[in-house]
């Protein structure tokens, strides 16, 4: 879990993220960062991800969920 | 001892498309990709199937040169033809790329390219070779974000090809600049985004049969075409 939320850190460019947090308030979140965070769930965990799911997170929890980390 | 086309990338959508398309034409293959599986299952269905050769190669990890010199040996076979499909495209921010993700970039599209074409420049090879054919993007022409490093390492199969074409003359040696193609890795990519796609490509997204057809005819119809960058991209770059 805690080694997931780091990539996302890293890939929203924050120091940490809380399961609360919205995806939407992160200055970094875009279509660019939304493509490197199904690559990283693709490469590293071997779950595809579509564009449609993504629209669907709204929070750093519901990507946990989709992933099944817990 | 038989001619041969060498075939890199023949697990991808558009290598299969290729090779299918050679195949049909009466081509001898060497099919190459790590899945040695995908590999053998692809090659039972095409024509002469029997003919066909597997080689199985990491570019990543393995010595490509030594790899490829004990196959073509122990094989006892002619190559006539490399075609290079293999390739490794990662999208993401510039800050994201760590040096083994650049390094795995360029050595999978580029250095893989000079180092096989380095081994068929060889003498005892090079009597034999008459066409190279890389597989480039249109991201090495036309800028768009989170393609830089896939970009860097495609445009320098454009520097390759000129070169090349030179130094290994009468070996003819073209670069597909290939625009966007509706494969596998582009539907992953893509996804319901087709539609945005379409809209910027005058002709639409390409299909792999598209690419098949011109390599056919690279290799038996074109006599005077060498050193050249060739864009197939349904239009897109003429925006
Ligand atoms: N699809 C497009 O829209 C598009 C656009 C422009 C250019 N292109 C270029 O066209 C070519 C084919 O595209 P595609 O989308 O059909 O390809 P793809 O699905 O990305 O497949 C890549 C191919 O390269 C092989 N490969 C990857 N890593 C390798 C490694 N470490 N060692 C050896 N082989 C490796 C793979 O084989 P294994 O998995 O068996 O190793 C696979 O056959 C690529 O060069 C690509 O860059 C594609």
């Amino acid at each position: 879990m805690e080694e997931f939320l780091e990539k996302i850190s890293e890939i929203l460019e924050v120091e940490s993220v809380n399961l609360s947090d919205n995806l939407e308030d992160f200055d970094e979140w875009d279509s660019l960062t939304s493509l490197s965070l199904i690559a990283m769930i693709d490469s590293d965990y071997n779950i595809s991800v579509t564009n449609d799911d993504i629209r669907e997170f709204k929070t750093i929890e519901d990507v946990c969920n989709f992933v099944k980390i817990s | 001892m038989s001619n041969y086309i060498l075939l890199t990338g023949c697990s991808s959508s558009i290598g299969k498309s290729v090779a299918k398309k050679l195949s049909e034409e009466g081509f001898n293959l060497i099919l190459s990709g790590r899945r040695e599986e995908e590999l053998k299952s692809f090659s039972q269905s095409l024509n002469n199937s029997s003919t066909h050769k597997i080689w199985v190669c990491d570019f990543k990890t393995e010595n490509i040169k030594e790899s490829l010199e004990s196959f073509i040996k122990n094989q006892e076979v002619i190559i006539e033809s490399f075609i290079h499909i293999g390739g490794l495209f990662t999208l993401k921010p510039l800050r994201l790329f760590k040096k083994e993700d650049i390094n795995d970039i360029f050595q999978v599209n580029v250095f893989s390219a000079i180092e096989i074409s380095s081994l068929l420049s060889k003498k005892k090879y090079k009597s034999n070779l008459k066409n190279i054919i890389f597989f480039s993007s249109i991201s090495s022409i036309r800028g768009k974000s989170g393609y830089s490093v896939y970009a860097a390492a495609k445009a320098s199969l454009s520097g390759l090809t000129k070169n090349l074409a030179i130094e290994l003359k009468p070996v003819k040696v073209v670069n597909l600049v290939l625009g966007a193609i509706m494969t596998e890795k582009t539907k992953s990519i893509l996804n319901s985004n087709y539609e945005d796609i379409n809209k910027h490509i005058p002709l639409g997204i390409g299909e792999p049969e598209e690419i098949g057809e011109f390599v056919s005819y690279l290799l038996q119809k074109s006599n005077w075409i060498t050193g050249q960058d060739i864009i197939i991209d349904g239009g897109g770059s003429a925006l």
